[in-house]
């Protein structure tokens, strides 16, 4: 019988030959990612190292891509396309220095990628939202590399001007040196694109403020992928209800996916998880029904101080982090989540969002915009053909006060 | 890096509506600045300007023509 290291170092090996080959059976699951973390001498010493360590796993995951919570489960290496008609590539519509953000992030240097796995009508960058071919293509290491291998620069085809994941990079570093505060990565959705997001925080400085921008929609694999790379997680909730969803941006199930990613960076990556926090193996909350994989790797949290488990009793639950948290030393991963105000929708969207915010995140910081812009193909729905009204934007901030939200601007 | 030439180096939307109403997308920092004192009454406007004047060495990007950072014109 195989030693629980050997084996999943093998399914891990395993998984890197297909992503190699392209094929569509790459294996990947959590555990997977465990590996890493669970063995000292695989174990990342510092963010960009976890997520280049990553990249391989992302890229075998579009083999069968289970990114978002559509779970296509098309293979995206060979052409096929999913609900996002995302390929194998990434392209980048935007890259530049913002202040729109949230006062606490601004100036940032916003990295924007193209294509969505939602279909909001009322999308302010639904031209580039929707279509993962707009923009420039975002040529990572890997990318590069197997694209010279096979002797043909996919830009130099089609006569496409293309970025470097290490351009962006280099940008995003002299915004830092001139005075931004964070980096963002946003899209679109830039969970459809998690190998070459991997690559390009693997070339990010490891003491930069990294931010991620999301729909919340990504599904527990795409989570696994992300864990511990983020400083703050940025995440909308946009729909209080699952007919307002489906009709505004054709999402099914969108409440209990939204909610399961917002509880999940809550209480696995953020501030409800310090109470926890592992600061010996005694009194390790993650004891009940931890596994071998989690006793090693919570050993070897204990000699580095840099690993935070968290109490969910399902083993697999250990966190990689980088930054500081005030009981352990471990990370402080922060979540923000944002709504905007839509007209006509402040009873059936904002109220059930703030009053579950209210009732299973107290506390969180909740961003509320009121800047509705009737854009893309809003007008399909005529209750989005204008402007939120000074009303609508008073009764909803008296409602986020009635129920005791932590706004912010 | 040098951005398409049908594209500037940095963009912000602006929506004017009939009341007199702006709404702005994608904040520049100079924008930011332009808002606010176009009117000064907008103190979430103000306070995104002021964050951008206090980060220091934005200043020098307020000079700089398309904000480009990274860009060649602006190393």
């Amino acid at each position: 019988m195989k030693a629980a290291s050997d084996l999943c170092s093998s399914r891990r090996e395993e998984a890197l030959i297909n992503a190699e080959r392209g094929t569509r059976n790459a294996e990947f699951d959590e555990s997977l990612l465990m590996s890493a973390a669970a063995f000292p001498n695989r174990q990342p010493t510092s963010r960009s190292a976890l997520a280049r360590a990553r990249v391989p796993l992302a890229r075998a995951a579009l083999a069968d891509c289970h990114l978002c919570a559509h779970h296509c489960g098309v293979n995206r290496l060979a052409g096929e396309r999913g609900l996002c008609h995302a390929g194998a590539d990434a392209r980048v519509f935007s890259a530049q220095v913002e202040v729109s953000d949230e006062l606490e992030l601004i100036p940032v240097f916003a990295i924007a990628f193209s294509g969505c796995d939602l279909r909001c009508d009322f999308c302010i960058t639904g031209a580039e939202s929707w279509n993962p071919r707009a923009g420039q293509l975002l040529q990572g290491l890997e990318h590069s590399r197997r694209r010279h291998g096979l002797g043909q620069s996919i830009a130099a085809v089609q006569n496409l001007s293309a970025q470097s994941t290490s351009d962006i990079a280099a940008r995003a570093k002299s915004a830092l040196a001139k005075g931004a505060r964070s980096i963002m990565i946003l899209g679109g959705e830039p969970t459809i694109h998690l190998p070459a997001v991997l690559e390009l925080v693997a070339t990010l400085p490891d003491d930069a403020k990294l931010v991620w921008k999301t729909n919340a929609h990504g599904s527990a694999q795409a989570r696994a992928l992300l864990d511990g790379l983020f400083d703050v997680w940025l995440a909308d909730y946009k729909f209080g209800n699952d007919t307002c969803a489906l009709r505004l941006s054709r999402t099914p199930d969108y409440t209990r996916v939204v909610r399961e990613n917002l509880v999940w960076v809550a209480r696995e990556a953020g501030f409800a998880h310090f109470a926890k926090c592992v600061t010996s193996s005694h009194s390790c909350p993650v004891a009940a029904g931890r596994s071998d994989h989690a006793d090693r790797a919570i050993s070897n949290a204990l000699g580095t101080g840099s690993i935070v488990a968290s109490g969910d009793g399902r083993g697999a639950s250990v966190r990689t982090h980088f930054a500081k948290c005030v009981i352990c030393g471990g990370y402080s991963c922060e979540l923000i989540v944002r709504h905007l105000l839509m007209p006509g929708h402040i009873e059936c969207c904002w109220r059930p969002v703030a009053e579950w915010l209210a009732s299973e995140l107290p506390g969180v910081k909740v961003n509320l915009r009121s800047g509705f812009w009737p854009a893309w193909q809003a007008a399909r729905h005529p209750e989005l053909r204008r402007t939120t009204s000074d009303a609508e934007t008073e009764r909803a901030l008296a409602l986020a006060h009635e129920l005791g939200l932590n706004l912010i601007e | 890096v040098t951005p398409p030439p049908n594209k500037p180096a940095a963009t912000t939307e602006l929506l004017l509506l009939p009341d007199g109403q702006v709404l702005a997308h994608n904040i520049t920092p100079t924008m930011a600045a332009l808002l606010a004192e176009l009117n000064p009454a907008d103190e979430p406007m103000r306070l995104r300007a002021v964050a951008s004047e206090a980060s220091g060495s934005f200043a020098e990007l307020r000079n700089c023509p398309d904000e480009a950072i990274g860009c060649p014109s602006a190393e």
